[in-house]
């Protein structure tokens, strides 16, 4: 069984070196966003803790804020569209599509930006909010990725997930040492080290690999294999419609009429959902005798990832209908899709998730490492190694301890650009993107190891910096402490502890003193075994 | 509950570690006999299964079998760093 093995090695490590820098993406933004609402509230510390929902009649009162002020901002709008904050965010977003005058045509998608969002407090009073995608953004970046069509994206997201499901897979079947080797790291040792930690990251939360790789292909699986689905249906449209309420739609009246209490609308739906209430309220033709409102279930409770949406007449208040009952396929789905984002995860499972993540984060930045530190003693001239092998060891530098640079740079800038800038969130976002291009440039311009102290130095600085700088401008720790939001005290106290950590790999990489060559002799007997897994 | 799966997993993982022969001859300074190796898995997966029991009592079978894969992970992590770190007196 040798041959397979050794085949498995290599389709291993090339699936995983070819896909790897993008999988590190994936895998670090899809970790964070376990805490995508509790990032929202970092970046967006204009509301405080007071604007927490907590129980219906804050709901109430915060919803019916929401379309008081949509309704004074954008009272002729298509639709408007209201996001509750669920039990852990704060405050209530409002958001409209303008209407255009007939034949002009559509215009293209928009974030909620200052031009079409606004928020709404605690009390239910408009609150001026720097304008930021917040925690949605890293969500969104590991699958829709950024600057090209989400399209192209997607498909390139499933195309690197299906080598990372490979990689997995084959990995298991190379490393099979890593059953035998439980519980096993050998700190100081070199390759053997790496390969050590790479084995640890994999196998201590594998059940999480295999998942959430699985998971991530199923979320989008009627992307990238529609045809279960077309051998059943006329078309993606026949689909929607038999698994949406079968409410047809309703004609713009152009006649004002008042809107129907929203009060009893989420009275109805809250009863409907087992006690449960919406997590977004969607209004299209608001003001308008054709007014249709639908309410979508809160995510957060279930482990099945469905809205159940419930259709009411806007006008009279009467309930027009509601999603079929789904049937066990649309379950199983759900209940994948469910898991792998977690969103109904209490906070001590949620811990785990991002802990599982890490670990694949982890696990993929060591892989890449591996590939470097495997074939480093074999390289004819080590002084002088070959073009390949120079441009991965620069990407690992530019990309394992780049990126978290950039993304640490999006939250400096979340704190630094001017509060009204025009076209804020693309300033944050550009923000980390420049900063990820320039420490890939400089990692081409420095020796490896300068590189990697250099780069995980300045991130965990970066990192720890940051509640400082928040503890500065009299919005810090303090104040989080004194005002009860555990929230935000304990974000903190997590930014200092990934600075920490940052600057602690940065240190022993500094203090690393390589080992001496081997014997030319045995150099290519251990190389040998070390390409095969051995 | 969930305290109660979390120290479960850890004593499972403890007994499966020194079923093996190596991590027994680094706590013990020996190996294990056939039977006591045995036992030793036995125990562990045994401590394994109610730690999954606990698991589910406290979040239900559902969520409790997701966390349980996440306690499994957190339980065995810092048994890792124990044996990587810990330099127990050989006897």
């Amino acid at each position: 069984m040798k041959g397979f093995r050794q085949t498995q090695s290599a389709l291993h490590t090339w699936t995983g070196l070819l896909v790897g820098w993008v999988l590190f993406l994936i895998f670090i933004a899809g970790t964070v966003s376990y805490w995508r609402e509790e990032i929202s509230r970092w970046m967006r510390p204009e509301l405080s803790v007071t604007s927490e929902m907590r129980t219906p009649e804050d709901e109430r009162r915060m919803v019916e804020g929401a379309l008081a002020a949509l309704a004074a901002r954008a009272p002729d709008a298509t639709s408007w569209s209201i996001t509750l904050p669920g039990s852990r965010g704060v405050g209530v977003q409002g958001v409209w599509t303008e209407r255009l005058p007939p034949g002009e045509p559509r215009r293209p998608f928009r974030w909620p930006d200052a031009t079409n969002s606004l928020w709404v407090d605690g009390d239910g009073q408009p609150v001026a909010v720097r304008e930021t995608r917040g925690g949605d953004f890293w969500y969104r970046l590991h699958f829709d990725l950024h600057y090209m069509p989400v399209i192209w994206a997607r498909w390139f997201v499933g195309f690197c997930s299906m080598f990372m499901l490979i990689a997995i897979v084959t990995g298991i079947i190379t490393h099979k040492k890593i059953f035998r080797e439980f519980f096993t790291f050998r700190p100081g040792k070199g390759q053997r080290s790496w390969l050590d930690g790479h084995n640890a990251t994999a196998v201590l939360a594998l059940p999480f690999h295999l998942m959430i790789t699985y998971t991530g292909l199923v979320t989008l699986m009627t992307l990238y294999m529609p045809w279960g689905m077309l051998a059943n249906f006329d078309d993606r449209n026949a689909v929607f419609a038999a698994t949406q309420p079968n409410v047809p739609p309703a004609q713009y009246a152009a006649t004002p009429a008042a809107m129907a209490p929203m009060g009893v609308m989420l009275a109805l739906a809250r009863e409907t959902w087992g006690g449960v209430g919406p997590g977004s309220i969607r209004i299209s033709n608001p003001g308008d005798a054709s007014a249709r409102v639908t309410l979508g279930r809160d995510l957060h409770h279930s482990i099945l990832d469905d809205g159940e949406p419930l259709v009411f007449d806007g006008v009279s208040g009467a309930l027009l209908g509601q999603a079929p009952a789904g049937g066990a396929g649309t379950a199983t789905r759900d209940a994948m899709v469910g898991i792998h984002a977690g969103r109904f995860s209490p906070i001590t499972v949620r811990w785990l998730y991002f802990l599982s993540g890490l670990a694949g984060t982890v696990m993929v930045g060591t892989g890449l490492v591996m590939w470097t530190a495997k074939r480093r003693e074999k390289l004819a001239d080590p002084a002088r190694p070959h073009i390949g092998f120079r441009l991965v060891e620069r990407l690992n530098v530019g990309t394992v301890a780049g990126l978290p640079l950039g993304m640490v740079t999006m939250l400096w800038a979340n704190r630094l650009l001017p509060v009204g800038m025009e076209g804020r969130w693309h300033g944050e976002v550009n923000a980390m993107f420049i900063t990820w291009g320039l420490a890939l440039a400089y990692a081409f311009f420095r020796p490896p190891k300068r590189g990697w102290v250099e780069q995980f130095g300045l991130t965990g600085a970066a990192l720890v910096a940051l509640p400082i700088l928040d503890q500065l401008s009299g919005q810090g720790m303090w104040q989080h402490l004194a005002h009860g939001d555990a929230t935000r005290f304990w974000t903190d106290i997590t930014l200092i502890a990934l600075g920490l950590s940052l600057a602690a790999i940065a240190v022993k990489v500094h203090r690393h003193k390589p080992r001496m060559a081997p014997a030319k002799g045995r150099a290519p007997r251990e190389a040998a075994l070390a390409v095969a897994g051995e | 509950m969930s305290l109660i799966s979390w120290l479960l997993a850890l004593a499972g993982f403890a007994c499966l570690a020194l079923a093996m022969e190596d991590h027994h001859h680094w706590l013990v300074g020996r190996r294990p006999s056939r039977r006591w190796a045995f036992t030793l898995r036995l125990l562990g997966w045994s401590l394994l299964a109610l730690s999954w029991a606990a698991a589910a009592a406290s979040w239900g079978p559902a969520l409790g079998s997701i966390a349980w894969c996440g306690l499994l992970s957190v339980s065995a992590g810092p048994l890792v760093l124990a044996r990587t770190y810990l330099h127990p007196r050989r006897r």
